[in-house]
């Protein structure tokens, strides 16, 4: 179903995304068509970028992609998939019990829980934060280790 | 009151057969009709009718295996016998051992190709398969010379394609633009699942014998187009088709090729395009004012306010024509807070630009090659100096690799 999603694959078109979504939560997918759980993940965003389509945008980036990789070490993307959220050009935080605030690692358990997602940061973003708390419960979190610098 | 019921009596038995002496009506339980003793010729078979049947559209391995048996042909001799057929004509009413042989082998192969093809091929197959579709359209469903499974092997290698229509429906077939009509073309979901229903069955392969569909591809076209198209439908205009009567109209612009298939525009868009500049501009105008409207309800306080009005503007001077599309540099990064950060955004951002900039230098810089030398102590370090001035520069080395 990510045919249905843009599909990324250089600096110039993540830029030109991140530029011209105004006022709508930008939901950038980091990670590969080939694996399973980017898989999962695509399936569950194409399903509902058309529920999210008035207060979000969903788009993939190809993490393999040359031009992508100053996105991949900015990002500090070391575990795919990688969720990065975007609301008017700012990046978007959210807490989630993890030790990675900055992204969302891993997929989501039901369609439900990234609507809820989305609507949170979309809700906290319109009054001024920067940084939200996660309205899931904890067991639908994915659980990851985060190391330094790959250390 | 007599003369009429003697009458009728008399009418009577004249109508009714005289059971006393002997049989005049013999009830046949093959056909299950009552016969008279002229000679007549015999009856179809229903055994073999019912691998026939309009119902069946996959005849079962057992009626092939009983066909053959002994039993069968026991019967058969019996039922000639019976009614007057011709004994040397009962080849054609049973399955004999070289047949049987080659079903079986056709069945092997068939078991075999599904297994080999993994997923199950999609599309025609190449071997004998039973033509079940040309029988129904033939007019010769009760001579069993024609639609043995010898007669198969003729087409045994034609391209075959699965059922497009049900076989109850096959007597509503219109045999016009048999000729003509290839418009088969692809039933994707239908071939499918005809090579689902193969591999889902790869087990009971050798029961069920393989379908014979023969290269009616013509056959099906033109039922396909009878019942799609409009022009090839009875004139009284009206389209027999297996599921729905529906209705022609005439097309009333024959003349003009402008339609979806040809990408023209829709007529409200064309009547549109007919309305005066003005009208346009003041719709565009309208939309102007209410996105403004629907700004000035946003938050002004929300993330990256400023941003986004900027770069409405931008976006719409873009639109206008004003402005060179995208002028931003093509090292422009977002506002991100990155993991391991410390301190503001601009100074994460900052470090990661530094970041960037060394791992450009080092990547410029090009490797100078490590030279290998030998362990001084310190003993010979600090013995003579001779020794000293001579190996500074091997320590100097160690010193800068450690």
């Amino acid at each position: 179903m990510s045919y249905a999603l843009p599909n990324l694959s250089s600096k110039r078109e993540v830029d030109s995304i991140i530029r011209d979504t105004l006022d709508r939560v930008l939901v950038l997918r980091f990670g590969r068509c080939s694996d399973p759980i980017c898989l999962q993940l695509d399936d569950i965003l194409a399903k509902s970028s058309r529920d999210i389509s008035k207060f979000g945008v969903v788009a993939l980036v190809d993490m393999d992609a040359e031009e992508v990789q100053v996105y991949v070490k900015y990002f500090d993307i070391t575990l795919i998939p990688s969720t990065v959220f975007f609301f008017n050009a700012h990046h978007m935080k959210m807490d989630s019990g993890t030790a990675d605030h900055t992204k969302w690692i891993g997929s989501f358990h039901y369609k439900q829980d990234f609507i809820d997602v989305v609507e949170a940061i979309f809700r906290g973003a319109m009054k001024g934060k920067l940084i939200v708390s996660c309205p899931l419960p904890p067991e639908r979190i994915p659980r990851f280790q985060l190391l330094f610098k790959d250390l | 009151m007599d003369r009429g019921k003697k009458k009728k009596e008399e009418e009577e038995e004249e109508e009714t057969p005289k059971r006393d002496g002997g049989d005049p009506f013999e009830f046949c339980d093959v056909c299950r009709l009552n016969h008279d003793q002229r000679p007549r010729p015999p009856p179809p078979l229903l055994p073999l009718s019912h691998v026939r049947e309009p119902g069946d559209s996959v005849p079962c391995c057992n009626a092939i295996n009983h066909l053959a048996s002994s039993e069968h042909l026991r019967n058969l001799k019996g039922f000639l016998r019976k009614h007057g057929g011709g004994v040397d004509r009962i080849d054609s009413f049973r399955v004999s051992d070289e047949e049987l042989a080659e079903w079986e082998k056709a069945c092997k192969s068939l078991k075999s190709a599904a297994s080999t093809s993994g997923q199950g091929t999609i599309g025609p197959f190449s071997v004998p398969l039973k033509d079940i579709q040309h029988e129904h359209t033939s007019n010769n469903m009760n001579s069993f010379d024609k639609h043995s499974i010898t007669s198969s092997n003729s087409n045994a290698y034609h391209p075959v394609m699965p059922l497009q229509t049900l076989t109850n429906e096959s007597h509503r077939l219109y045999p016009q633009d048999l000729s003509g009509a290839t418009g088969a073309g692809s039933v994707p979901y239908e071939t499918a699942a005809f090579s689902v229903d193969l591999q889902g069955n790869t087990g009971s392969a050798r029961c069920k014998q393989p379908m014979q569909l023969v290269n009616n591809v013509k056959i099906l076209g033109g039922y396909s187009l009878i019942n799609r198209t409009e022009d090839q439908t009875a004139p009284g205009g009206s389209c027999n088709g297996a599921l729905q009567k529906v209705t022609q109209i005439s097309c009333a612009a024959k003349g003009s090729q402008q339609n979806v298939h040809s990408g023209a525009l829709p007529p409200w868009l064309d009547a549109n395009e007919e309305k005066d500049i003005g009208q346009l501009n003041t719709g565009q105008y309208l939309n102007n004012l209410t996105q403004t409207g629907k700004l000035k309800k946003l938050n002004p306080k929300r993330v990256g306010a400023a941003w986004a009005e900027r770069r409405r503007i931008e976006l719409e001077m873009e639109k206008r024509g004003e402005r060179l599309l995208n002028t931003f540099d093509a090292n422009w990064l977002p506002n991100f807070g990155r993991v391991w950060q410390a301190g503001t955004r601009k100074e994460s951002k900052r470090e990661f630009e530094t970041e960037k900039r060394k791992s450009i230098v080092d990547d410029n810089q090009p490797e100078l090659p490590f030279k290998a030398q030998p362990y001084i102590s310190k003993r010979a370090r600090t013995g003579s100096p001779n020794r000293q001035n001579a190996d500074s520069g091997c320590v100097d080395d160690i010193a800068n690799n450690v």
